[in-house]
């Protein structure tokens, strides 16, 4: 059977993509996917060809036609959103990165001045690895974030898997954060890993996604990125993961060496990083307690 | 003024360097927590927090006694947070997204709105910083109504000074918190990530017009693929903060930026000094 | 009785699609006619969330009876529950096939949602 594993953090920067994208080099046949679409990073580490394209239409937002104002204001008083201004004409502006696209604009405009039009929100790829598939998006910049895009990314990943006759990891990156973008990258996950930075910060962000998803009924397994900055944190993160719910699968050293990895465009485990050695085990023991 | 702290990739330090700044600062501060997903602010500020204010959006109810089923909502509604069934209209709360539009066009007078809660807010202080807090509910999918009250709970005060620590990413949540003000810090890391993630903030930046300028964090002694990338740009770097375990190991502790590293005093103060002599900035 | 079936394409070897939300459309056949009829669930591809809840509304919006899919999520149980519609779950792979499985009485009923839902 095909299992789903989400890699989630709550606090960014802990590790997220480093993490997933090694455990890729581990599991060779593993169908990944980027649901980090507000900053997609695994492509850059995870070499890909035939990429195909789609665009994502998504949401609408207000334009206006200015010859058919008549400067009434009315689209400026009932906007929520501060999305219209007047000028000193009483013109109305409508930024397109606050508009909600909600056609209240459309609705009381008594010329039809404003029209709601389809957003170009950026596009999704899957695309091919040396041993499986990748899929990832490419959110425009202030393009709204409503999870849709990690949810279209997180499908095209499970079809690709459908298509194959024999059982298939699906890994995700997830966001940062615990909002709909999360939400949608967990949505028919086996377990999430989350990937815990040993910090007061870190901990206490760790335990707002551990809520997230007990409310769903996944398991959670956690392990600690980096605990060698603050062996007392990662110790007391360790005793606490039972009253919270959470499974601990493992520690990962400070590794300077990840960047230059990275910057050579590789995982940690294609690289030989000291940090391979214990991603390889927290996968082993991860994957024991999900198959 | 108004200065926001924002970065693409997550955990670059925009909370290190917001409390930094706000702890130099000499005149009294207004701290704004906008990462509502994960707000840390009070994790080094300490502030006490007063009792929280709700964040509530408007979600509608129907009054079945009034409707008539013609749907206008229905047609109304571009989020299919209202639908048809068994007789009645039935609200979707997680779906309304507050706009109003189903209240405009019912003729019948069946629809009321109820205040829905999402989120909370919080004021504390701590010596000369004054802490406001957004938080979202775990379980609740959209952050930026939270960081518009939290904004606007900081533009009650209109003659502070406003330090906002966004959340990261370049979406809705990142515009929300950073629109309308008057600066904005992109704090990066000098790694691939750090990089590709930084090119998209300063999209976004330039999108909404801010004057902004970059902080190099974890910089090493030499010249970065990221400090070459900004010169030849044309991108102020503003600092360049130094890589160091023993600071990671105090702000894993909840440490603020300056006790663990008081040498980088001055470096703190200048940033603040020159934003607000205002005259560094990048064509937006 | 009226049947709907959410499928990725029209005609009777159509595949059952693996979505209720973001089928392609639906078949729907009534008891005395011959001749399925298709409707596309092409209105969801431009919504930023709540697919689930416009393809229910168009089976609803049909007056079907019965509706018969792989998965369904929460929102979309509720809406079709409330307007009295048996939802049906089926493991066969063509319209035919479900259609035949239905008149042998071998289709599970749904008693609540089989997947969680997408917030989006």
């Amino acid at each position: 059977m095909s299992r789903q594993i989400t890699v989630l953090s709550g606090k960014g920067g802990t590790g997220k993509t480093s993490v997933t994208a090694a455990i890729a080099s581990l599991v060779p046949n593993a169908i990944l996917a980027d649901c980090d679409v507000d900053g997609s990073d695994l492509p850059l580490v995870l070499a890909h060809h035939n990429p195909v394209t789609t665009p994502f239409i998504a949401g609408q937002a207000a334009t206006l036609d200015p010859s058919q104002c008549t400067r009434c204001g009315a689209c400026q008083t009932h906007c929520r959103y501060q999305a219209i201004t007047l000028d000193e004409a009483r013109q109305p502006r409508i930024d397109p990165t606050l508009c909600e696209g909600c056609g209240v604009c459309h609705l009381v405009c008594p010329t039809h001045a404003i029209v709601l039009e389809p957003c170009d929100c950026g596009e999704w790829v899957i695309a091919d690895t040396n041993t499986s598939k990748l899929a990832y998006a490419r959110l425009r910049p202030g393009a709204e974030n409503s999870g849709r895009l990690a949810s279209v990314v997180r499908q095209a990943a499970t079809t690709a898997a459908e298509e194959r006759s024999e059982d298939t990891l699906i890994l995700i990156d997830g966001p940062p954060g615990i909002g709909c973008p999360v939400i949608a990258s967990i949505t028919g996950s086996d377990a999430i890993l989350i990937v815990a930075e040993p910090s007061q910060s870190g901990w206490h962000d760790a335990k707002r996604v551990i809520q997230l998803a007990s409310h769903f009924g996944i398991d959670i397994y956690l392990c600690i990125n980096r605990w060698d900055l603050s062996p007392e944190m990662a110790l007391h993160i360790r005793n606490e993961l039972p009253d919270v719910g959470a499974t601990y699968v493992g520690r990962i050293c400070y590794d300077p060496m990840v960047t230059q990895a990275h910057t050579a465009g590789q995982t940690i485990v294609e690289y030989g990083c000291p940090a391979a050695k214990d991603i390889t085990q927290i996968w082993e023991t991860l994957w024991n307690h999900v198959k | 003024m108004i200065i926001a702290i924002a970065s693409g990739k997550g955990g670059t330090g925009k909370t290190t360097l917001s409390t930094a700044l706000a702890s130099v600062a000499t005149t009294p501060v207004l701290l704004l927590d906008c990462d509502v997903e994960a707000p840390n602010c009070n994790i080094y500020i300490k502030a006490n927090l007063a009792p929280a204010q709700p964040v509530t959006v408007p979600t509608v109810t129907i009054e079945p006694l009034h409707c008539n089923v013609c749907r206008a909502c229905l047609d109304a509604c571009q989020f299919n947070a209202l639908a048809a069934a068994g007789g009645k209209i039935i609200p979707l709360p997680e779906l309304c997204h507050g706009c109003g539009a189903c209240q405009l066009v019912c003729q019948s007078g069946a629809i009321a709105e109820v205040p829905h809660r999402i989120g909370q807010c919080q004021t504390g202080s701590s010596g000369h910083i004054t802490l406001i807090e957004g938080r979202l509910d775990v379980g609740s999918p959209l952050s930026p109504p939270v960081i518009r009250a939290t904004r606007a709970a900081g533009n009650a005060m209109p003659d502070a000074l406003q330090i906002i620590d966004a959340p990261p990413g370049t979406s809705c949540p990142m515009v929300a918190a950073t629109h309308g003000a008057d600066y904005l810090i992109l704090v990066a890391e000098p790694t691939p990530f750090g990089l590709h993630d930084l090119k998209l903030a300063i999209e976004v930046a330039r999108s909404l017009k801010l004057a902004f300028g970059v902080v190099i964090n974890r910089a090493p002694d030499t010249a970065t693929p990221l400090d070459e990338a900004c010169k030849a740009d044309s991108i102020p770097i503003l600092a360049r903060l130094p890589e160091s375990r023993r600071i990671a190991a105090a702000g894993a502790h909840g440490e603020l930026l300056l006790k663990a590293a008081p040498h980088l005093g001055d470096t703190i103060k200048q940033i603040l000094t020159t934003i607000l002599a205002g005259d560094k900035g990048a064509v937006a | 009785m009226k049947l709907a079936i959410a499928t990725d394409s029209s005609g009777l070897d159509a595949p059952i699609s693996a979505r209720f939300g973001r089928a392609a459309g639906f078949v729907i056949i009534s008891d005395h006619d011959a001749s399925p009829e298709y409707i596309p669930n092409t209105q969801s591809l431009n919504a930023v969330q709540g697919a689930g809840i416009q393809a229910a509304q168009c089976i609803i919006d049909q007056q079907v009876d019965v509706v018969i899919l792989r998965h369904c999520g929460p929102k979309a149980f509720m809406l079709l529950n409330a307007a009295g519609i048996s939802v049906l779950s089926t493991q066969a792979d063509t319209v035919q096939k479900a259609l035949d499985a239905h008149t042998a009485g071998t289709l599970t009923t749904l008693e609540s949602a089989s997947v969680d839902g997408h917030w989006v």
